[in-house]
């Protein structure tokens, strides 16, 4: 909320107040204040009667209860209603319970370019006849269906929300029955159990970095949950997995998922916790130490998910010098082409998150998979007949998606 | 050995026998003035089992009548009168032999897809059965995997795992399984069982200290010395040098035929593969065959030099004719059968072939519902052979950044349909089918061929015998394959990728070497058949009518090429990839019945044909 202060009235105002008021109508304007129908909360309509037009008016805002008056529009004579936002940042100002309106009827037009800001509140209102306040209270409706907007938005995502929900139920119940679920086939996500394979049949480990950022990020998540199963799959090949991590809290937690694959696996006692390193918080240092177990240890496959940044190419370079095989996968879409150029199979982008579902087949992770790409195909869908319509001048789709406003 | 010419020498006549499990196969080949032929054939029951216990017997009786027939010489105080002196006698005498079951092996590797599958395409290769593929990630307990050996009792165990310097607690692993099962041999007799390691060369020390006192142990080199090579060829010698000593040996009279052949006796499908091999080096091509038999189905691919072999165990026309039902279901079978039946009846009538698995069909509807399983049968062993015969698997990549959204996963089919140029066919099934143009059309709907490919069929199943030919003399092998082995049924022309229903589909323009021309365009779901010649073949202009079709040059674009015919002649397939069948029976009979007549495969209702 704007805070305006009291004004000091400079002599010239003064003047201009007497040339204005020549020609005030006869009577003050009466007001009314009201929140329109279709309202997210931070809208009122102010309108007011008066049987002649003065030169203009002033419309003035203060928070009920509250005497420092915010001018809000200067409008010509023959206007007699004007709507307001009472906010536009309602997480550092929200909206207060009531607000009190006045208009100032004007002689003539008020020419304020030539004051300072901070006294075109006090000029207006020494330039013409005030009327009483009138007040009213900003009201939200979650869904607007007023004529005067027609903003579906709140409702069609309300619709989408729960199309989302049915479609993850019956998805659960297909796959839990025992149906076959479509899933693309990813070349990358197959190639982890074939890189797997390949550091069993050479006895050498497999080198998993989890990315740099920290664990709350979503492509940490992902990378965590895809571990588990890398881990549990290692140990069903008796293999050894080495896991670099750049942020300590990541490395405890990819230490506990590690385990917890090797005992899904029935085999506790090939879990080693020396194997789950961290290496340093700082970048480069990361990448270095990480480069030095690419070097020492030769890993034959390096799996690199999670978020990279500028390490990306080093990492991933150092792998295919040292010919492992290489599997990566970032939503960074900066380092999607250096993953692409020297790995053997990346996963670009969203791919990342459906590894989990792709590679356990868990009916839950499969639903909400198969849910959220019906989601995308409406809105691609949606994109293209909206573009193509906007483009003959009827904007339905925008309009059918649109949430603020109004 | 025998006092046969010496091998590569100036050999002028071969008798050849298969010793099958239940009939003996002789065929002689001489060089004539045409140059090498086969020219006279005998078959005898095969003697192995009580109450001659004696493959010898069957191998003389199958040798005297082709000694009747010809007039020449060949049987000789009990034995094969070697070598030719004066048209008396032939230089060289050669076996192949599936009797008693065949070779059968149990594999083992360290990785199921990597050097499990290694160590499968050897002893395939080499004409075994693979009872069984163990590997660490099989999914089975330790003891699960001793008890499944100890029953099974192969010939003989090959086992691979880990590159040269790769994993060793694996291989030692593996090796321990196979101590701790302490597995027999089939034929019994007081010898340790043959066991050939093929794996990691640095812990053969390790390998022998568990193994050797209880095995028979060879070692050879790796299959699989790198992840990106293979090295198939000493496991497949080793292989073959111990089924000559170890289970042939064994074998009722074997011993006796040992001595008799010129080079060691063969696997029957090891000779087949050999065959297939040289024939696709000398002409340059990729080749597929398909050996369809009552109990097992055996197919064949030689892709860029690259030979794969699968045995579909539980596919074929007899003992098997029930799991086929079972596998590819009854719908996919009724599809086939172009005349109304009821899913009850067509299922009653496999049945009956079950339990009675030795009988042929007397009635032309029999003959088709024998055909219409034959397809389904064909088709599933060669989608096994499809998934076996893969690129290698853990193999780097090397990628580009234009390959971003195109990144093929390793382990692709080897058997690429646009570039497979010869099916070849065999089998009684095929190769005894009433009109070759069943035959013809059986391997067009199982194989569903692209673009131009030509189909065989074996004539009388020689593909052993010249499969042994080969190691001695390829040039005679390659001639007696061209002339008398294999009877060309024609060319096969198919357009590949997603047709469209509403719009005709290919131009064909056809000059004959008589002059005459033919034209014709078809639309979608035709078969067009026609009459050509072997040599010099038909001048084709095939030209795609729709801009995602390729007969062979490219999406779109028109291909001119020689076809070559055969005893059928050219077919031109436009029924799509796969093949669309209606399911509704009203509609898929007529359909089928106008693809039965376009290609004159049964005798029509008024007895004509």
């Amino acid at each position: 909320m704007n805070q305006p202060r009291p004004v000091p009235i400079k002599l010239a105002a003064l003047l201009l107040l007497w040339v204005l008021t020549l020609a005030l109508p006869a009577s003050a304007a009466t007001v009314s204040v009201q929140a329109p129908p279709d309202n997210d909360g931070l809208n009122l309509d102010v309108s007011w009667t008066e049987s002649t037009d003065p030169a203009g008016w002033g419309v003035l805002r203060a928070e009920a209860g509250s005497s420092e008056w915010t001018l809000l529009k200067l409008l010509p004579g023959d206007a007699r209603e004007h709507s307001d936002k009472v906010t536009t940042d309602v997480w550092n100002h929200p909206p207060a319970d009531e607000y009190q309106y006045k208009v100032v009827a004007l002689r003539a037009p008020v020419l304020l370019d030539e004051i300072e800001e901070s006294e075109q509140v006090a000029t207006v209102l020494a330039a013409g006849v005030a009327s009483e306040p009138g007040t009213g209270s900003p009201k939200g409706s979650f869904i607007r269906t007023g004529l005067k907007s027609k903003n579906y938005g709140p409702l069609v995502m309300l619709l989408i929300i729960l199309a989302v929900g049915v479609m993850m139920q019956k998805f659960t119940a297909d796959v839990r029955a025992g149906k076959e679920v479509f899933i693309r086939r990813i070349p990358g996500i197959d190639a982890i159990e074939e890189g797997i394979g390949r550091a069993t049949e050479m006895g050498k480990p497999i080198l998993y970095v989890p990315g740099i950022d920290e664990l709350q990020d979503i492509q940490t998540i992902a990378s965590m949950l895809i571990l588990g199963q890398v881990a549990e799959k290692v140990a069903e090949y008796q293999s050894d997995i080495i896991v670099s991590c750049c942020i300590p809290i990541v490395r405890e937690v990819a230490d506990e998922v590690v385990k917890s694959g090797f005992y899904q696996a029935g085999y506790p006692d090939a879990y080693n916790p020396r194997n789950t390193r961290f290496i340093s918080s700082e970048q480069f240092a990361f990448c270095a130490g990480t480069n030095g177990i690419i070097y020492r240890e030769q890993p034959a496959t390096n799996i690199y998910l999670g978020r990279f940044f500028a390490e990306s190419l080093i990492l991933a370079e150092t792998g295919f010098v040292n010919k492992s095989i290489q599997i990566a996968g970032t939503a960074e879409a900066t380092q999607l082409p250096f993953f692409i150029a020297a790995c053997d199979y990346t996963l670009i982008g969203e791919e990342l998150f459906a590894v989990s579902a792709y590679l356990s087949k868990d009916p839950r992770l499969v639903s909400s998979l198969k849910a959220s790409d019906w989601v995308k195909l409406f809105v691609v869908v949606c994109l293209i007949v909206g573009t193509v319509l906007t483009s003959f001048g009827l904007p339905i789709i925008n309009n059918l998606f649109a949430i603020s406003g109004g | 050995m025998s006092e046969t010419a010496a091998p590569g020498g100036a050999i002028r006549s071969v008798l050849a026998t298969d010793c099958g499990s239940t009939t003996t196969k002789a065929i002689l080949i001489e060089l004539t003035d045409e140059g090498w032929r086969q020219t006279w054939r005998g078959e005898a029951p095969t003697t192995v089992e009580a109450p001659f216990e004696d493959v010898t017997r069957g191998v003389l009786n199958a040798a005297m009548e082709v000694q009747e027939l010809s007039g020449r010489q060949l049987v000789e105080d009990g034995g094969i009168k070697t070598p030719d002196v004066g048209g008396q006698g032939v230089d060289l005498y050669i076996s192949t032999s599936s009797a008693g079951g065949g070779l059968q092996l149990v594999v083992g590797g360290v990785v199921r897809s990597m050097t499990a599958e290694s160590a499968m395409r050897a002893a395939l290769g080499a004409g075994a059965i693979v009872m069984d593929a163990f590997a660490s990630n099989d999914k089975r307990k330790p003891h699960e995997q001793i008890e499944r050996i100890r029953q099974l009792r192969p010939d003989m165990i090959l086992l691979a795992g880990g590159i040269d310097g790769g994993t060793r607690k694996h291989v030692v692993a593996l090796a321990e399984m196979v101590a701790a099962a302490r597995p027999r041999t089939r034929l019994g007799g007081g010898f340790n069982l043959p066991i050939i390691y093929a794996g990691n060369q640095q812990v053969v020390g390790d390998i022998e200290e568990r193994l050797s006192d209880i095995s028979d142990l060879q070692v050879v080199e790796n299959v699989r010395p790198v992840m990106e090579n293979e090295n198939l060829g000493p496991a497949r010698d080793k292989i073959h040098d111990l089924f000559m000593e170890h289970v042939m040996a064994q074998a009722p009279g074997y011993d006796k035929l040992m001595g008799w052949v010129g080079v060691p006796i063969m696997p029957t499908p090891g000779a087949v593969g050999l065959i297939m091999q040289t024939i696709a080096s000398q002409k340059g091509i990729n080749v597929a065959g398909v050996d369809i038999g009552g109990a097992t189905t055996d197919v064949f691919s030689v892709f860029e030099g690259k030979f794969n072999r699968t045995v579909s165990a539980n596919l074929g026309m007899s003992y098997s004719v029930s799991n086929v039902l079972a596998e590819a279901g009854l719908p996919a079978i009724l599809r086939w059968v172009p005349f109304h039946i009821d899913e009850k009846g067509l299922r009653n009538r496999i049945g009956n072939k079950m339990i009675r698995p030795t009988t042929i069909p007397e009635t032309l509807e029999e003959l088709k519902i024998e055909q219409a399983i034959a397809r389904e049968a064909l088709r599933l062993a060669f989608i096994q052979h499809k998934e076996f015969a893969v690129e290698l698997r853990g193999v780097q990549q090397e990628r580009t950044i234009a390959d971003a959204f195109r990144q093929t996963g390793s382990g692709d089919t080897l058997v690429k349909m646009k570039k497979l140029d010869l099916i070849v066919g065999s089998g009684g099934v095929l190769s005894h089918a009433p009109r070759r143009s069943q035959s013809m059309k059986m391997l067009i709907d199982a194989f569903e061929p692209e673009c131009v490919t030509e189909i065989a069929v074996d004539s009388i199943f020689m593909m052993p015998h010249l499969g042994v030919l080969s190691t001695v003399d390829q040039e005679a092998a390659t001639e007696v394959f061209e002339r008398d082995c294999i009877v060309y049924l024609g060319t096969c022309v198919a357009p590949e990728g997603e047709m469209k229903t509403n719009s005709n589909v290919l131009t064909v323009q056809l000059t004959f070497p008589d002059g005459r021309t033919e034209s014709r365009t078809m639309g979608p779901g035709e078969l067009w058949s026609l009459p050509a010649e072997h040599d010099p073949g038909v001048k084709a202009v095939l030209t795609p009518l729709q801009s995602n079709l390729d007969v062979g040059a490219g999406p779109g674009k028109p291909l001119t090429k020689t076809l070559r015919g055969g005893v059928v002649g050219l077919v031109f397939d436009t029924r799509g990839r796969p093949i669309q069948i209606p399911t509704e029976q009203s509609v898929r009979v007529p359909l089928l019945e106008k693809w039965v007549d376009a290609m004159d495969e049964y005798p029509t209702a008024e007895g004509q044909g």
